[in-house]
């Protein structure tokens, strides 16, 4: 019986301990996709509509579920306080400070870091440039993101749970 | 004539309504300056790498890093390029992309009426106008007025017999006091508070270089009264025509005129019955009659008073007013007052 036990439990934690290494590489995934949709919302809210960048980081912020959306408020909240810093300094700021909350690699940060240097300080046609540029770097990567979930997820996600049957084999 | 203290207010609104946008560093340095120094501020100074300046009616002071008023620049406290960029962040909201227009003129207004001058390299666009300005390396923060009661020493000159409003022309150099004076004009004109005898009137301001009114999305930041309609940032002549066929304006109010459209469309106000105030840059009505603008609204006898003012006595010292011939209806003496 308490062997029967022991089994399942192997199989349970085995298992949740693949989809959570699984999840690492769809949460990545899904923050590079939201963050490439929040940047195409602020090319429009920067070529049409004009909205200084507080209030248009806020915004886009507040229709992104997750902790980009998150990011983007708080972003646009610190630039608000004005202590003058620039966005590139409050984005780094703001990834060093929830590092351990997000999936994002050292490489996307990197573009996010270039991206917000640049940001605000420029005029229109600019900003849309280095928008665009930062987007297709991030859309390489969301591509690159893709495949790890699709070829390491699956492994993952198979591999724990076939370890934990493994191991009820190895036990009886 | 003018309160020679300036308004108690004037340090709450350095404090509170231009500080807040200036980089963190300066910010606490002229926070530290002596009161009478930020109660008089009329400008602040920022050049890349050179001293920390604030100009006050009395002349200008170099503030060293304690916000001490300092005379030698080499012990004025140096303006990093980092803080100029912190400045222009914080004024802009940093989004310089949206200031585009702004940029172009070389300045911007901030709540409060306050007008920011920028200079720094200009941007030309391919037909040779220029298209925006980049490396912004020096901000002049002119801290507007609002002096209520500015106007009261000079209301009985523009007042004729049958209590109706002469076509006036504010003759001054810079930074007399002729726009703080053309507002109170407005917000007392428009509450009825000119005479006791003309009840409010309509007045339509045509705020061309946003100064007048102040205004920030097109909403005036300084009091120009209630009957008082604000034409932002637009051309002069253009907006006098407009007012006047869409608001039914009784006191057309401008700033500096000089251009020949501006002739016309004040010819074109006088004729539809708006009386004109104005202001033309100068230091005598002999001098500025020069100008062909003025010289032939002067021999059409458009205005019926010309206002001279100085700082003789602090801003808007009236030192003398005509008629519209020309003949001198006041001379302020050299003694004091």
């Amino acid at each position: 019986m308490i062997k029967m036990m022991g089994a399942v439990l192997l199989v349970i934690s085995t298992t949740g301990f693949g989809l959570w290494k699984a999840n690492f590489y769809a949460a990545r995934n899904k923050e590079l996709e939201d963050l490439i949709s929040a940047l195409q919302l602020l090319e429009t809210e920067i070529s049409y509509s004009v909205t200084p960048l507080p209030d248009a980081l806020h915004r886009i912020g507040s229709r992104l579920a997750g902790r980009m959306g998150v990011f983007l408020q708080n972003a646009g909240d610190e630039l608000l306080q004005g202590d003058g810093r620039s966005a590139g300094q409050i984005f780094s700021d703001q990834l060093e400070r929830s590092r351990t909350m997000i999936h994002l690699r050292e490489q996307d940060l990197e573009i996010l870091r270039t991206f917000g240097h640049t940001l605000g300080s420029s005029d229109r046609s600019d900003q849309l440039k280095h928008i665009r540029l930062a987007n297709s770097r991030l859309m390489a990567e969301a591509q690159n993101a893709r495949d790890e979930k699709e070829r390491l997820g699956k492994m993952w996600r198979y591999l724990g749970a076939l370890t934990g049957l493994a191991g009820v084999i190895i036990i009886y | 004539m003018l309160p020679m203290h300036p308004h108690p207010t004037n340090e709450n609104v350095l404090s509170e309504q231009i500080l807040p946008y200036l980089a963190p560093a300066i910010r606490a340095i002229i926070h530290r300056a002596p009161l009478s120094i930020r109660s008089n501020a009329e400008e602040i100074r920022l050049r890349e790498g050179k001293p920390l300046q604030i100009y006050t009616h009395a002349g200008d002071h170099y503030l060293d890093s304690q916000g001490i008023p300092v005379q030698l620049e080499s012990t004025g406290y140096r303006v990093s390029s980092e803080e100029i960029a912190q400045t222009i962040r914080l004024l802009t909201r940093s989004s310089l992309y949206a200031l585009e227009e702004e940029l172009r003129r070389g300045y911007l207004t901030i709540a409060g009426g306050h007008r920011i001058g920028l200079a720094g390299r200009a941007v030309l666009s391919p037909e040779g106008s220029i298209q925006t300005l980049k490396h912004i390396a020096y901000l002049n923060i002119r801290i507007a007025r609002d002096i209520q009661g500015v106007a009261n020493p000079i209301k009985k000159y523009l007042v004729s017999s049958d209590t109706r409003l002469h076509n006036t022309l504010i003759i001054s150099p810079p930074q007399c006091g002729k726009t703080t004076l053309l507002r109170d004009l407005a917000r007392q004109i428009s509450s009825g508070q000119l005479h006791p005898r003309i009840p409010g009137l309509k007045v339509g301001i045509v705020d061309e270089r946003s100064e007048l009114a102040g205004s920030v999305d097109g909403v005036p930041q300084l009091a120009v009264g209630f009957r008082t309609d604000v034409m932002d940032a637009c051309p002069k002549a253009e907006g006098m025509f407009m007012l006047i066929r869409s608001m039914s304006p009784h006191v057309l109010i401008t700033d500096e005129i000089g251009r020949e459209d501006d002739r016309n469309a004040i010819l074109e106000a006088v004729h539809a019955g708006v009386a004109i105030l104005t202001s033309a840059h100068g230091y005598d009505l002999a001098e500025v009659k020069n100008r062909p603008v003025i010289r032939s609204l002067f021999e059409q006898k458009v205005f019926g008073r010309y206002l001279v003012l100085s700082r003789k006595n602090g801003p808007a010292t009236l030192e003398s007013v005509y008629d519209k011939e020309g003949v001198s209806l006041f001379q302020r003496g050299d003694g004091p007052g």
